[in-house]
């Protein structure tokens, strides 16, 4: 609890005191990548309760529920941003959900490293740059998503849910690989670059029929 | 053979509906109601896929509650999105007909409520069903009300009606244990989406 907390300070601190110094789009940036680690604390603490309280062992709560609930988590301040907002542009959601997903991730790879200790360095490098690129597709997933529906009232709700249960399952089929065995865990790990590629390729395709 | 056979069943639905995702997603009119059908299989997809890899890395079937479950949300989700983007673009004439219709657009969540309740009877775990169910009834409604509405979508919400009706029948053949109905109705379902993309191509046309 101490450790996590720590984390938390020394990380968030000083982006508090930029929050106050930076202004406009670098002010936004800032507040929503304190928001991700936040969330990613929260994160942490939830998922352990959860697990003790449903009476999963650790492996199989990674599965089933950790990715639930970190989506979730993730998906509350781009929520809470276009309630907040009443005319949001297109790219605001796609840049605030990044901005969390780039925190949440900061946040979980300091935490695997002072957890892991000094583990391999290159198994810890290879497991932050999968889990950041996954944390971030599922972020961007949403952000773009929400850019897309912003528009139409009505279709806001219902995308907003599927987003978010593709989202989940993707990071569930990330954990199932990752902590099975080391053939599993090289898909695994390579899974997020996949889904990454896919995005960059459908951001370019909308540019081009919006250009 | 029981084994062999699901997961034959489980591949050709991996194939049929990263097919579909693809062929959904390079159609160029109408783009946003192909867009949520694409989100919509690609989230099925991405169920069967965690299921069968499931398998592999575990050795069984996901026990209990399962991330696979978030795909028969997402999906119902997206179809529900895509309603609510053919609604915005109804005439006056067609929210007017839509209004008449209202009442009768209820027997869709009534059929539901009655597949769940057989479902239930049959001996399936009711939570989850409980919240498909909830998505379904919702995606009667709008499915039958587009329906009687009409217009360049007519055909679409016919063969949508079929398709979730199926999906209904894979439920409680699922919980019933009758496996030749199961694997007859869900292969019947993977036909039906072909034909309702084809619809949907067809009204985005007209």
């Amino acid at each position: 609890m101490i450790e996590t907390a720590k984390i938390l300070i020394a990380l968030a601190l000083p982006l508090c005191l930029a929050l106050f110094l930076a202004r406009g789009e670098v002010r936004r940036f800032v507040g929503f990548f304190t928001a991700g680690l936040l969330c990613a604390f929260l994160a942490v603490h939830i998922n352990s309760f959860l697990a003790s309280a449903s009476g999963m062992e650790a492996m199989e709560a990674l599965v089933k529920l950790t990715p639930i609930n970190e989506e979730i988590l993730k998906a509350l301040p781009v929520f809470l941003y276009l309630l907040v907002i009443r005319n949001p542009e297109r790219g605001d959601a796609a840049g605030v959900a990044l901005a969390v997903g780039l925190g949440f991730v900061t946040y979980e790879n300091c935490f695997l490293l002072v957890q892991l200790g000094g583990g391999d360095l290159l198994l810890t490098l290879i497991r932050g740059l999968a889990a950041g690129f996954m944390h971030i597709s599922c972020a961007v997933l949403l952000g773009y998503g929400l850019s897309l529906l912003l528009n139409h009232r009505y279709m806001l709700l219902p995308g907003a849910f599927g987003l978010l249960s593709v989202q989940s399952l993707f990071h569930a089929t990330y954990n199932l690989l990752v902590t099975a065995s080391s053939g599993w865990q090289g898909a695994g790990y390579a899974l997020p670059l996949a889904m990454a590629a896919a995005l960059l390729l459908w951001r370019g395709k909308m540019e081009t029929e919006s250009g | 053979m029981e084994r062999i056979i699901e997961l034959a069943d489980n591949f050709v639905q991996l194939g049929v509906l990263a097919f579909i995702a693809v062929w959904t997603a390079r159609q160029t009119k109408e783009v946003w109601l192909f867009r949520l059908m694409t989100c919509a299989f690609a989230c099925f997809f991405l169920g069967s896929l965690f299921w069968t890899l499931h398998l592999f890395v575990t050795g069984g079937w996901p026990q209990g509650f399962s991330a696979s479950y978030l795909s028969y949300l997402g999906f119902y989700c997206f179809f529900l999105a895509a309603e609510a983007g053919l609604k915005e673009k109804w005439t006056d004439e067609q929210r007017a007909a839509a209004q008449s219709h209202k009442k009768t657009a209820l027997l869709g969540p009534a059929v539901v409520v009655l597949f769940h309740i057989a479902y239930i009877l049959l001996g399936g775990r009711p939570v989850m069903r409980t919240v498909f169910c909830i998505f379904l009834s919702l995606l009667f409604y709008h499915i039958l009300l587009g329906f009687f509405v009409g217009g360049p979508y007519r055909r679409y919400h016919g063969v949508a009606l079929v398709a979730f009706t199926l999906e209904l029948m894979v439920y409680l053949f699922g919980s019933s244990g009758w496996d030749p109905g199961y694997y007859v109705v869900s292969f019947t379902q993977m036909a039906v989406w072909f034909f309702l993309i084809a619809a949907a191509r067809e009204g985005a046309n007209a």
